[in-house]
């Protein structure tokens, strides 16, 4: 580990003298070497964590959080912007995995406790964080001078928001201990249900509480823009995979490029014509999966290339975290974090004896729905744009992401391997993504 | 079909106009460069590649070279200098990735196994068109515009030689299919490493010389910048090698190169150095150290050459200005001049005997050095000369390289149709 530690010391000063050169610099150069830092170092730091019995993603999200604008400053605040563009392909690749994933033969089976789980432990707990959002009135100012109806409806948008899951987080570290079994497949079909879900309720909580602070409501509109981005997203998703089929089958080579190529192409038609890219992404890897024999094959080529991305992603969303908000809102927010583990474990539970589910589901899906990154810090930003006047909640949303980020993927992991579906010892060492063509 | 497909890619790109939203021509630029990366890929167009007998990524990419054309038609308006510069981390990272290919091939180990006839052949096959078409060139330059007190005219003619000495291994791979001995083919190899690492060599003294008047920061000589960038390249070349080692997968290999290649080519960038330099000197590191998975890491590595050769052309066609006169004087000039190079240089090594080790096969392989096509490395460089000093030199630059490729690529299968009997083995019919 030692020697791990020195490279990691060499690279960090190496971006320091660096950035010593040209401190201001935000252009093209700068982004290029930042985005060779946080793979280097990630890579390492990943290692370390790897070697600690922690999730290598952890090592990741470290490195960002060190190196970001909140602690050494070596990635400054408009490289971690300019960063964030690697993020909606990264989006996009774990949505096709996740897709890849999704066998409706290997998931019927779960589809109760899938459902369940979703309605109970996520929905469930979307509404027991809005009420205590409501308890905790006295200790947030910007709810406190709300009247009634409008903290309502702003406790409801932020138990939406703080519900959210990750399921990049689910595919990496279910990918490093290369697990497989009920548990893992139940949480997958879990994860992307309960994502899609989210930014449903999302799109009409924001409208109808946007109404009551407007005293108007466009209900035609939201429910016009839900339609697009949701079936449209699909439309989409649906050529995409479609092209994706066609090149699987008829050329051999270049796959995984093609692949990339394909995501670049999914995250920015997505950003442009208001798609939801992972809703899309999702949609092709589905079709990939179900209606050809190339599902396998569309999970080999990811595997070969998105290792770089996921670095990139996870070390993004590290910088992202603001460790100062945790002063100022320090105290709801570890209580929200509590009400939200304690909401999706137990109403697991409750999700999968009603459902009949097998118990080491209900036992150890929960904490697959802990972590929170990519989603969640989207819609904080979204919450604070929508909401102007609420914009000192964002500090809230992010610093429970931030410790739910930080914290809940040890736990996940720890389950995973609990569980028995989760590989220890020399798989660790192999890297995350090799295996998820492997399941 | 498919074909056609792409063509109404390119027509509605086209036809879109200016008027449309920036977002949708991108889009759509993004799917046309998608569709042509289809097709690339294709294994019947492959094979129409390998029956026409184009070797050349420069000759087989000559679509996505029309299409960087075409998408910066102020009509289609796709690729602009602002989108050139929102793609310049790319543009690094493929040079850098170039960079580090070239220096794998560097082995000193092999180069020690020259015999000294190999070293003068080679130094005299790689330097006299560099001379030559540097001169040529400068000289064309200087009648046409530029003053001879200008230091542009120095840098561009030195650029000008360093694309002109490359040489792609295209004729040892035609040598080799003939049936000619390993030795000669392997002697047709060595010229064409060697005219690569002059090709760097002069990117390196080029881009410390004449720094690009937008740079800021530390204030070094010269010979301060090429420490920088050979010492950077060193220290970040140790630091790839330590993390290769420590890498336990294949996907964890190409993390790492990945990585390092956009770190160190960052790095040349923020310098404004070369990151072809900086990246040769890590892939040199590299080569000449015991290298875990080392076949993996070559093959992870040549997986992404070609397409970023294809990147590189797709710019190289949007930075193409087919209005300029002075570029249709040039190429022919270029063409003439580094063959006539090449063939003083290979009748002197003749001359002198620096082909005497290959007896009976002097004339094939004397043929191979003559007509060897232009490297792909070249078109790397042009896009490096537009990172580091973007003119009026570039578009000439452009204009000779790929017209110079092609006439080459033809040339030498040209000759090697004609004079297939020569090549054959002694003794077989």
């Amino acid at each position: 580990m030692s020697s791990r530690l020195v490279m990691l010391a060499l690279i960090g000063s190496f971006m320091w003298a660096a950035r010593s050169f040209d401190p201001q610099t935000t252009a093209s150069a700068g982004l290029t070497l930042a985005l060779g830092f946080v793979m280097l170092a990630s890579f390492f730091s990943g290692q370390i964590a790897g070697s600690l019995g922690l999730p290598k993603l952890t090592g990741y999200l470290a490195i960002g959080v060190i190196a970001g604008p909140g602690v050494l400053g070596l990635l400054g605040t408009g490289t971690v912007e300019r960063m964030q563009l690697v993020n909606g392909v990264a989006i996009s690749l774990i949505a096709l995995t996740a897709g890849g994933e999704l066998s409706f033969r290997r998931t019927r089976p779960l589809l109760r406790s899938i459902a369940w789980i979703t309605l109970i432990a996520v929905v469930g707990t979307t509404l027991l964080l809005a009420g205590a959002v409501l308890l905790l009135r006295p200790l947030l100012p910007f709810v406190a001078s709300l009247d009634t109806s409008e903290a309502l409806s702003a406790a409801l948008v932020l138990g939406i928001v703080l519900a959210a899951q990750s399921p990049a987080v689910v595919i990496a570290v279910r990918s490093e201990l290369r697990a497989d079994g009920p548990v893992t497949r139940t949480l997958l079909g879990v994860v992307v249900v309960a994502d899609l879900v989210i930014i449903v309720l999302f799109a009409l909580g924001s409208a109808v509480a946007r109404a009551t602070f407007d005293g108007e409501a466009d209900a035609i509109g939201t429910l016009a823009t839900l339609a697009w981005e949701l079936f449209g997203s699909m439309g989409a998703g649906l050529v995409a995979g479609g092209v994706l089929l066609l090149y699987l089958s008829r050329v051999r080579g270049g796959a995984s490029l093609f692949v990339v190529g394909l995501c670049i192409v999914i995250a920015e038609v997505g950003t442009e014509l208001r798609l939801d890219p992972l809703i899309a992404a999702l949609t092709a890897g589905v079709l990939v999966e179900n209606a050809s024999d190339e599902g396998h094959r569309l999970l080999e080529e990811i595997a070969g290339a998105s290792l770089p991305l996921y670095l990139v992603f996870f070390a993004v969303a590290g910088a992202n975290i603001h460790l100062d908000t945790l002063a100022t809102v320090g105290v709801p927010a570890v209580v929200l974090v509590a009400v939200r583990a304690v909401g999706l474990l137990g109403g697991t539970r409750l999700a999968t004896g009603v459902a009949g589910g097998p118990p080491v589901v209900g036992r150890y899906v929960g904490f697959g729905l802990l972590p929170q990154a990519g989603l969640a810090i989207a819609l904080s930003l979204l919450f604070a744009r929508t909401f102007p006047e609420l914009r000192e909640a964002a500090a809230l949303t992010m610093a429970v992401v931030a410790i739910n980020e930080l914290v809940a993927p040890v736990f996940f992991r720890r389950a995973l391997i609990r569980s028995g579906e989760g590989r220890v010892g020399d798989d660790l060492g192999v890297d995350p993504t090799v295996d998820a063509a492997e399941s | 079909m498919r074909l056609v497909a792409v063509g109404a890619l390119l027509l509605f790109a086209t036809g879109a106009g200016a008027e449309t939203s920036l977002a949708l021509r991108s889009v759509l630029g993004l799917l046309a460069l998608l569709a042509l990366a289809f097709l690339a890929a294709h294994p019947a167009v492959q094979r129409a590649e390998e029956l026409l007998g184009i070797s050349q990524v420069v000759a087989a990419g000559l679509p996505f070279f029309v299409l960087g054309a075409i998408a910066h038609l102020p009509s289609v308006g796709l690729l602009t200098d602002e989108v050139l510069l929102e793609l310049g981390p790319l543009l690094d990272i493929g040079l850098g990735w170039v960079g580090v290919l070239a220096g794998l091939q560097l082995d000193l180990r092999a180069i020690a196994r020259w015999s000294p006839l190999t070293r003068q052949l080679s130094s005299v096959v790689t330097f006299v068109p560099f001379v030559v078409v540097g001169l040529a060139m400068g000289a064309l330059l200087h009648v046409a515009e530029i003053p001879a007190t200008d230091h542009r005219l120095v840098r561009d003619a030195v650029a000008f030689g360093a694309v002109g000495c490359l040489a792609a291994p295209t004729a040892a791979a035609l040598l080799s299919a003939s049936g000619l001995g390993a030795d000669a083919v392997q002697v047709v190899r060595n010229v064409a490493r060697l005219d690569d690492l002059l090709g760097v060599a002069v990117l390196a003294i080029l881009s410390a010389f004449f720094r690009p008047t937008a740079s800021v920061g530390w204030s070094l000589p010269p010979i301060g910048w090429l420490f920088v960038t050979l010492g950077m390249g060193l220290g970040l070349g140790l630091i790839t090698y330590v993390a290769l080692r420590a890498a336990r997968s294949d996907s964890e290999g190409i993390a790492v190169l990945l990585g390092s290649v956009a770190l160190s080519a960052g790095a040349a960038s923020v310098f404004s150095v070369s990151p072809i330099v900086t990246c040769f000197v890590v892939g040199f590191v590299l080569a000449n150290l015991p290298l875990p998975r080392e076949a993996e890491t070559r093959a992870a590595l040549t997986r992404l050459e070609r397409p970023v050769y294809l990147l590189f052309l797709f710019v190289a066609g949007s930075l193409w200005r087919f209005d300029l006169w002075l570029g249709w004087v040039m190429l022919p000039a270029f063409v003439v001049a580094r063959l006539l190079a090449r063939l003083a240089a290979v009748r002197f090594a003749r001359w002198r005997g620096l082909l005497s080790h290959l007896p009976g096969e002097e004339r094939p392989v004397s043929r191979a050095l003559v007509s060897a096509p232009i490297g792909a490395l070249s078109i790397a460089i042009v896009v490096n000369v537009q990172t580091l000093y973007p003119g009026r030199a570039v578009p000439l630059m452009v204009t000779a390289v790929v017209g110079g490729s092609l006439f080459s690529e033809a040339l030498v299968h040209l000759l090697f149709r004609v004079f297939a009997t020569d090549a054959r083995p002694r003794g077989s019919t």
